[in-house]
C-alpha cells in the first residue's frame, strides 16, 4: 500500500479512487517541502512501521509529535470531500437521531482506546 | 483639473460615488481593481452540485488555495476568504506594498468592491448610543441610511430589535430561518420575558441580501453558496453600484491604480500613483480627494504623504468572540442543504444604560467545508467524522463583536524602510461575559462550554477604523473635521472608517456608507459654491 492508500483507509476504512489519490500526492509534494528531514523521516518510519495510523496520529495530535502526520491526515479529509463518493462521510442526508446518538457515544469511547494505543505506539516508533 | 478623485470602491467610495451621482457630480475612482477570476457559473444548489461532480477546482482550487489554513503555522485566513473563487479579494497585497504584523493578523482588498466582496451583509443603523462618542447624531445620517435602503435592497423585520436597529419601512420580508434559528427563535419566544428583563433581544439581522426580486436582481435562492461564489445576485457588494454608475456615465472608473501619496500645489492635490502593470508613477490634479481605501490604507497614505515615520496612529478593530452551540435534540438530524449560510439572527445584550450594548450575529454553518470543522473536534479521526457528519447539523455559531476604543487600540505606523507596521494590543476579555453569554444561550436551550468559545486572532474582526478619527473641532494632524476634512490637509476629505472616534459592536458598514455620501454631500456643496 502506497501513502495515500494507507491514510486514506486509515480514516475512512475504505479504498481510495484514483483522481483522490492523484490530488493527494500532488498536494502533499507542495506540503512536504515546508517540513524539516527531520520532521520528513519520522513520518516514513512511522508509515513504514506503524499499522495502526489512526492511533498513532491522534496520539500524536495532543503530543505535538510527527507533525507532518497529523497534516497529511487534515490534508487527506479536506481533499476526500471534494469527491462525490465521499460526501456521505461528511454530510448525514436523512433523519438518524438514534444512530447519530449511539455513534457519537461509540467514538467517544472508541477514541479512548485509540488514543491509548497511539501513546504505546508512539513509544514504540521512538524506541524503533 | 478634476473635481473629484475617490481612491478605492469599496463600501465607502462606492457610497460617496453614488451620492456625487445624485448631485450630478461625475467623481474619478482610482483603483486596483482586482476583479474575481472567470469561472463559469454554479448553477444548482452547493450540495446537489457536489453529489453529481467533483469539486476539487471549486472547494481547493489548482494552486490549493483552498488548503490556505491547514498549516497552521501560516498566516490565517477568515474562511470565508479562504475558497479559490474568493482568492481575488486578497490577492497581489504582498506584491504591492509590505505589511509588518505584530501580535496583528491584517486582512486588507484591493479587489474592485473590496473586502465587502466577503462580507456577512449585515447592515445596522447606528443610534445615538452607538454614536455617543461622535461629532454627529443620527439624525445627520438618517437621509443617507434611507437613500442606502433604496440603493441596497434590505431583508429583515421591524422585530424587537427595532429600539437597536432603527425602523426601516422599505425591508423586504425577512429570509427563510434554517431550522436551527427557528428553533431558537421559537425558544426565545417561549422564554422572551425572563430574557428581556436580563436585557437580552433576539430578532431579525438587517440584511442587503433580497428575499424578493429588486430590480434585475433575483431573490434568496438558499444554495449555501455563500462562501463559494463570487458576485451572487441576491447578496449586495458595492460592485453592483459602481458597475451600474460606470454603465450610465456616472463616474468614471480608472483601474489598475495604486495610489502611493498625495501633495499640495497651489489650490490643487496631485495625487501620485503607480500604475500597477508598468510600475510606472503617474500624477493626477483634483479639487478634492477622497480618501475611501479603508482605514488601514488610508492611515498609509496620510503618513506616507508627509513622509512621517515617527507617528503612531490608533487602529481600533471589533474583538471577535466565537461561540460554537448546538441542541442535543438536533444531534443526528439531516444537513440542512438548503440554506443561507450566513447570519440568521440577531442577538443583542443590552445589560446597562450607560453601556454601549453587545450585539452579537447568530449563523448557520452550513456552508462552509466540513473538513473545516475536522480541526476543532477533539476525537480519533474517524470518529471526528462521524460528530462532522451527526453533531454538524446541530450545531450554530454565535459572533459576538465587542466595542474597540482608542485604550484597546492597535497602533499603526510607517518604519523607516517605507513598510506598514501594525502592532497589535492584547485586550483582556471579560469572562463574566462568556460566563453570561453561556448561561443565556442554556436559557434559549442551546448548549455550548467555555472551553470552546475562541477568540479570533486581533485583527479578525475585519472591522478597522479610527485611524483618522473626526472631532468636533479637529485641532491636530491626522485628524478630520465632522465633515470628514483632513486637518491641515484642505480639500483632502475621509470618507472611510478611518473617521469613527469610537468603534461600538454593532457592524459598522452600513454607516461607513452613510457617512461617506455625508461627505459627498459636503464637498458637493462647497464645488456649487453654497456652505
Amino acid at each position: 500500500m502506497d501513502e495515500a492508500e494507507k491514510i486514506f483507509r486509515s480514516i475512512f476504512k475504505s479504498q481510495i479512487s484514483l483522481p483522490l489519490r492523484e490530488n493527494f500526492d500532488r498536494a502533499s509534494k507542495v506540503f512536504t517541502a515546508a517540513y524539516s528531514k527531520e520532521d520528513i523521516d519520522a513520518y516514513n518510519r512511522a508509515l513504514e512501521k506503524i499499522s495502526d495510523l489512526e492511533a498513532l496520529e491522534f496520539a500524536s495530535r495532543y503530543r505535538n509529535r510527527l507533525p507532518l502526520l497529523v497534516l497529511k491526515f487534515k490534508l487527506m479529509v479536506y481533499l476526500a470531500e471534494t469527491t462525490p463518493e465521499n460526501l456521505g462521510f461528511y454530510v448525514n442526508r436523512k433523519d438518524r437521531r438514534l444512530i447519530g446518538y449511539i455513534s457519537i457515544a461509540y467514538g467517544g469511547l472508541r477514541s479512548m482506546v485509540k488514543f491509548i494505543k497511539g501513546m504505546f505506539l508512539l513509544r514504540i516508533l521512538k524506541n524503533a | 483639473m478634476h473635481d473629484v478623485l475617490i481612491i478605492g470602491s469599496g463600501v465607502s467610495g462606492t457610497s460617496a460615488a453614488l451620492r456625487f451621482a445624485d448631485n450630478g457630480i461625475v467623481p474619478v475612482i482610482l483603483d486596483v481593481g482586482i476583479e474575481p477570476p472567470q469561472e463559469p457559473e454554479i448553477k444548482e444548489k452547493f450540495y446537489s452540485y457536489r453529489e453529481k461532480n467533483d469539486s476539487f477546482k471549486l472547494m481547493i482550487g489548482e494552486q490549493f488555495e483552498g488548503l490556505n489554513n491547514l498549516d497552521r503555522r501560516k498566516k490565517v485566513m477568515p474562511a470565508k476568504l479562504v475558497p479559490p473563487r474568493m482568492r481575488f479579494v486578497t490577492d497581489s497585497l504582498k506584491d504591492l506594498y509590505p505589511v509588518k504584523e505584530i501580535n496583528f493578523s491584517v486582512i486588507q482588498s484591493f479587489a474592485q468592491g473590496g473586502l465587502a466582496n466577503a462580507w456577512g451583509a449585515g447592515v445596522y443603523r447606528y443610534n445615538d448610543r452607538d454614536l455617543r462618542s461622535f461629532p454627529i447624531k443620527k439624525s445627520d445620517l438618517l437621509s443617507y441610511y434611507e437613500r442606502l435602503s433604496k440603493e441596497l435592497g434590505i431583508s429583515g423585520e421591524n422585530d424587537d430589535l427595532v429600539p437597536y436597529f432603527g425602523q426601516d419601512n422599505l425591508l423586504q420580508k425577512p429570509l427563510r430561518l434554517s431550522d436551527n434559528a427557528q428553533k431558537l427563535m421559537n425558544n426565545y419566544k417561549k422564554k422572551k420575558k425572563k430574557l428581556n428583563k436580563k436585557g437580552v433581544f433576539i430578532g431579525r439581522p438587517r440584511l442587503a441580501v433580497l428575499s424578493q426580486t429588486f430590480g434585475e436582481r433575483k431573490p434568496c435562492d438558499y444554495s449555501n453558496l455563500e462562501f463559494w461564489q463570487p458576485n451572487l445576485s441576491h447578496l449586495y457588494t458595492p460592485s453592483q453600484t459602481l458597475k451600474k454608475l460606470i454603465k450610465e456615465n456616472k463616474v468614471v472608473y480608472k483601474k489598475g491604480y495604486l495610489v502611493r501619496s498625495w501633495f499640495r500645489k497651489g489650490n490643487a492635490v496631485i495625487v501620485q500613483v503607480e500604475h500597477i502593470k508598468d510600475r510606472k508613477i503617474e500624477e493626477f490634479e483634483c479639487k478634492n480627494l477622497v480618501l475611501a481605501a479603508g482605514a488601514v490604507n488610508s492611515a498609509r497614505l496620510a503618513l506616507t504623504s508627509r513622509k512621517d515615520s515617527n507617528t503612531r496612529l490608533t487602529l481600533l478593530d471589533n474583538a471577535a468572540l466565537l461561540f460554537p452551540f448546538f441542541f442535543p435534540g438536533r444531534i443526528g438530524c439531516r444537513l440542512e442543504t438548503d440554506a443561507f449560510g450566513l447570519t440568521q439572527l440577531n442577538f443583542i445584550y443590552d445589560s446597562n444604560e450607560d453601556e454601549i450594548p453587545i450585539q452579537g450575529s447568530i449563523l448557520e454553518i452550513t456552508s462552509p467545508a466540513r473538513a473545516e470543522f475536522f480541526q476543532s473536534f477533539m476525537l480519533a479521526s474517524y470518529d471526528n467524522l462521524r460528530l462532522i457528519r451527526y453533531m454538524l447539523p446541530a450545531i450554530m455559531v454565535m459572533q459576538l463583536f465587542l466595542p474597540s476604543s482608542a485604550e484597546d487600540a492597535a497602533a499603526i505606523r510607517i518604519n523607516e524602510n517605507n513598510e506598514l507596521e501594525i502592532y497589535g494590543k492584547n485586550r483582556n476579555i471579560n469572562k463574566n461575559l462568556i460566563n453570561k453569554t453561556i448561561k443565556i444561550l442554556r436559557i434559549l436551550k442551546a448548549y455550548t462550554f467555555p472551553f470552546l468559545v475562541v477568540r479570533a486572532p486581533n485583527g479578525h474582526g475585519i472591522h478597522y477604523s479610527g485611524t483618522l478619527p473626526m472631532l468636533e473641532s479637529s485641532n491636530r494632524l491626522y485628524t478630520c473635521s465632522k465633515f470628514g476634512e483632513l486637518y491641515g490637509e484642505p480639500g483632502v476629505y475621509v470618507a472611510d472608517a478611518s473617521v469613527f472616534p469610537y468603534l461600538p459592536s454593532k457592524n459598522c458598514s452600513f454607516t461607513v456608507m452613510a457617512n461617506a455620501m455625508r461627505v459627498a454631500d459636503r464637498i458637493s456643496l462647497l464645488l456649487k459654491g453654497r456652505t
